[in-house]
């Protein structure tokens, strides 16, 4: 499990077990069809699904920015088989992203929306790394400009403390004491949203992902 | 005419409801129209949707077949476990593909291992392999068991994609993904199924169509303008552009995110008015008209019109020519008074007014007539009221000159009663101070016919006018004479015949005889000898009308000195039968002597003579409301 999250006086532990939903199996409508092969059943689509899982704290009140000190750090993603590794980019404000483009096409990452400022479009071609650095926090969707079934999220945290699963599926975030939104964005939207107190006894919590987010 | 009012007003609002169908019908019939054409755009719209989708199906099917084929199942197996020649598989799998390209006529076909890598292409990117797919969706669930289709945009290009995994035994191996770029041949194939224009647009520009569309440049703009409800409805409402309906539809899966997209075009039809499509469809094809579908609408036309035309007549012609007959009988004497029940509404309230009108003249015609009776005890003389209208006066005639010689006027056309027929004489011209216009009355007195007679009244004022319709034309009184006075006692002679300076206007028929001389007693007796020239009117007795005309002056100073045997003679007539009159009617003969009757019928004679020019007064006795009275007619 990977941690960003940082210790202070007066921090109380948040830990959680999530628990996935049987996975869909059935086709995808929007117009196209999927159709069982009537040989052998279907597999789960995604082999490790925690690679598109991220569990969000972010504090409801005033906190101190963790931008200094973290200049020097790079968050690294990879283009490779038409496809966005990890689907959740987790950049600390102030660190470096950089995308690597290992498939034999170009791509063009960008956030889409009004927040393209954050990490706008520019073409990557093949084999070629982009750097850029984000200029604020946020949660921004990031997309593929030339095949835009490439897809994934861009999470640049300042006071936010953003935590992966582990492999099975827990997690743990030390914050300090005070009122925090839980999210959990899992497979491209946020699955899980509630408030929660953090105090010195912390909390214990078990959220249920659907199979995929909307 | 109330019915007529009101036909005629139904008929101008139903002109009114026609001509605003006219107007309004083409408008209402276009948006009908216009409903109904888009409602067929959506649904030939929606009918692409299934095409396409049935189409994607044969495609998954036929990725199905070739991803059931033995070579390429056993050579993606080896790439799928590693140690097998990477190479050679490539070139094992590429052969097949090919084999199998050479049946469908794709452009794209592909495999890929159990782990998303290609292991050999033929027709896009052919040299390319070992490069990773399993980003892509279709790919992915291909390899996860799922057939499917997608559409993917590559390089600018559309290209529809289904793919189908490959199966060995328990486990799968890879997948089998064959597409087919989206150009004119298909455009051309879904308007052949559709019958509609099909324009193809990927990332905001035309990328096939079926024709050179007038609006192909617009239509980019168009379908960004309908983002939001392409995205989320994956179709368009119908839009007009130019005069063309468009309808987009979107095509599903991966490269709907570079605006994939497929419009429908159809000519809109154009709204134009009643008359334009009528013309229009009679230009095209008349005797493909339903003609017979019209017979009820002329039978309905000629109906109206034939009502309408019942109507006129029998509320408006007919009455009007009641009433033109009868204003006719009414100049001509044949009526006293004109059929009030005969005539309603307007034309009834007319006939009353004129029937008032009538009375009241009358009345006052009357009133004067007993006004100016005869002051003798006893005797009265009374002219008879006239059951007609005066006719008119003509125009008096130039003056004449003296040494002219004139024409002798012709007898003149006009109402004589026949008991006293009179023969116009040529006779020298009346004093100027006599302008004898010609009366054709019944019944006024000797007063009021010199008022007359004196002052003639201008046309259109005075009682007259009520009368002047049915004036008799007279010839034109003799004026201006310039002759020299006569010895009563010599011969009356005309001093020379007047000649007139210019022709004395036409008096019809008759032609004036010429002049002649006359001397007084030749003209008295040639008025012993007064034929009846002028006849009289069937029908009209002599009460009915009196005759005014210019007395020659021989006849004036005969009748005022009364020396005449036969005017004696005439008296004592009229003496005995106003004598035998009285007694009859049981009225005393106190104070009524032959001389003072005689001196009254000379006076009055004398009057009459002066003022009226005539050249004779015929006397009459009549009984009314059984008293005797006297009647004096002027003679000419």
């Amino acid at each position: 499990m990977s941690t960003l999250a940082f210790s202070t006086a007066h921090a109380g532990t948040v830990r959680g077990q999530l628990t996935v939903s049987a996975e869909r199996t059935d086709p995808t409508s929007d117009g196209l069809w999927r159709i069982e092969n009537g040989i052998l059943p279907v597999t789960p689509r995604s082999a490790d699904p925690r690679s598109e899982c991220v569990v969000l704290l972010e504090p409801k009140g005033p906190a101190h920015s963790r931008e200094t000190g973290i200049k020097n750090e790079t968050v690294t993603g990879e283009l490779r088989g038409m496809r966005l590794s990890p689907a959740v980019l987790i950049v600390p404000l102030g660190a470096t992203l950089e995308i690597k483009n290992e498939d034999l096409v170009p791509h063009t990452m960008a956030v889409v929306g009004a927040d393209a400022d954050v990490f706008p479009g520019r073409p990557t071609p093949a084999g070629a790394t982009r750097s850029e650095r984000p200029k604020r926090p946020g949660v921004f969707p990031l997309r593929d400009e030339e095949s835009p079934h490439i897809r994934g999220w861009l999470v640049v945290t300042d006071t936010t403390i953003a935590v992966r699963p582990d492999e099975r599926w827990a997690w743990k975030i030390e914050a300090p004491d005070g009122l925090y939104t839980l999210r959990v964005l899992y497979r491209g939207g946020f699955a899980v949203e509630r408030t929660i107190d953090v105090g010195a006894k912390g909390a214990d919590l078990t959220l249920v992902l659907p199979a995929s987010a909307r | 005419m109330f019915a007529l009012r009101l036909w005629l007003l139904v008929l101008s609002i139903a002109l009114a409801i026609a001509c605003a169908l006219l107007v309004l019908m083409p408008r209402t019939l276009g948006q009908e129209l216009d409903r109904e054409f888009d409602a067929r755009l959506e649904r030939t719209q929606h009918a692409a949707a299934l095409l396409l989708r049935v189409n994607a199906r044969k495609w998954i099917d036929t990725s199905a077949q070739v991803a059931s084929d033995a070579v390429l199942v056993e050579s993606l197996d080896q790439a799928t476990r590693g140690p097998a020649d990477l190479q050679l598989v490539h070139k094992t799998v590429q052969d097949r593909l090919k084999y199998f390209n050479e049946r469908m006529k794709v452009d794209l076909v592909l495999a890929v291992d159990a782990h998303g890598r290609v292991i050999a292409r033929v027709g896009l990117d052919a040299t390319i392999y070992k490069d990773g797919l399993e980003g892509y969706p279709l790919v992915s669930d291909a390899l996860h068991g799922l057939r499917g289709d997608d559409t993917w945009s590559i390089g600018g290009k559309l290209y529809r994609v289904a793919a189908s995994p490959v199966i060995q035994r328990d486990h799968y191996v890879g997948a089998i993904v064959i597409g087919q770029e989206a150009t004119t041949e298909l455009a051309e194939s879904m308007k052949g199924a559709l019958g509609t224009e099909v324009v193809l647009l990927l990332r905001g520009r035309v990328i096939a169509s079926t024709a050179a569309l007038p609006i192909l440049d617009r239509l980019p703009i168009a379908s960004s303008s309908l983002a939001t409800e392409l995205a989320h409805n994956a179709r368009s409402t119908p839009l007009a552009l130019d005069g063309w309906g468009v309808v987009f539809g979107v095509f599903a899966g991966e490269a709907s995110e570079h605006q994939a997209l497929f419009a429908l075009c159809a000519p809109r039809h154009s709204t134009t008015s009643l008359p334009a499509r009528l013309v229009a469809a009679v230009g095209r094809d008349p005797r493909a008209l339903p003609w017979r579908l019209l017979a009820p609408i002329g039978g309905g036309a000629l109906g109206i019109v034939v009502f309408g035309f019942i109507l006129v007549s029998v509320f408006g012609a007919r009455p009007l020519r009641r009433f033109s007959r009868a204003a006719q009988g009414l100049s001509r004497g044949e009526l006293q008074r004109l059929p009030e029940p005969e005539f309603s509404g307007e034309l009834g309230v007319a006939v009353r007014a004129i029937n008032s009108t009538i009375e009241r003249i009358s009345g006052r015609v009357r009133a004067e007539g007993r006004a100016s009776a005869n002051s003798t005890p006893g005797i009265r003389t009374e002219l008879p009221t006239p059951p007609a209208p005066a006719p008119a006066l003509p125009a008096p005639a130039p003056p004449l000159v003296a040494s002219t010689p004139a024409p002798t006027p012709a007898p003149v056309p006009m109402h004589v009663p026949p008991a006293a027929p009179v023969e116009r004489l040529a006779v020298p011209p009346a004093p100027p101070r006599a302008p004898a216009p010609t009366l054709a009355t019944d019944s006024f007195d000797s007063k009021k016919t010199a008022a007359r007679a004196a002052w003639p009244l201008p046309a259109g004022e005075g009682p007259r006018d009520l009368f002047s319709q049915s004036l008799t034309p007279l010839p034109p009184p003799v004026q201006h004479l310039d002759t020299e006075p006569h010895d009563l006692n010599a011969p009356y002679e005309l001093s020379a015949p007047y000649e007139t300076s210019a022709p004395l206007p036409s008096l019809g028929a008759l032609e004036p005889p010429p002049a002649r001389p006359l001397s007084t007693a030749a003209a008295l007796s040639t008025r012993q000898e007064r034929p009846t020239a002028r006849a009289i009117p069937a029908g009209r007795s002599f009460d009915e009308a009196t005759s005014v005309e210019s007395p020659s002056e021989a006849m004036l100073i005969a009748a005022a000195h009364g020396t005449s045997e036969e005017i004696e003679a005439d008296f004592l007539r009229v003496f005995e039968e106003f004598v035998e009159n009285r007694q009859r009617c049981g009225e005393t003969m106190d104070g009524v002597t032959f001389d003072k009757f005689v001196v009254k019928l000379r006076h009055n004679r004398a009057q009459l003579i002066q003022r009226y020019g005539c050249t004779d007064v015929r006397f009459q006795v009549y009984v009314r409301d059984g008293k005797t009275a006297l009647k004096a007619t002027p003679i000419t």
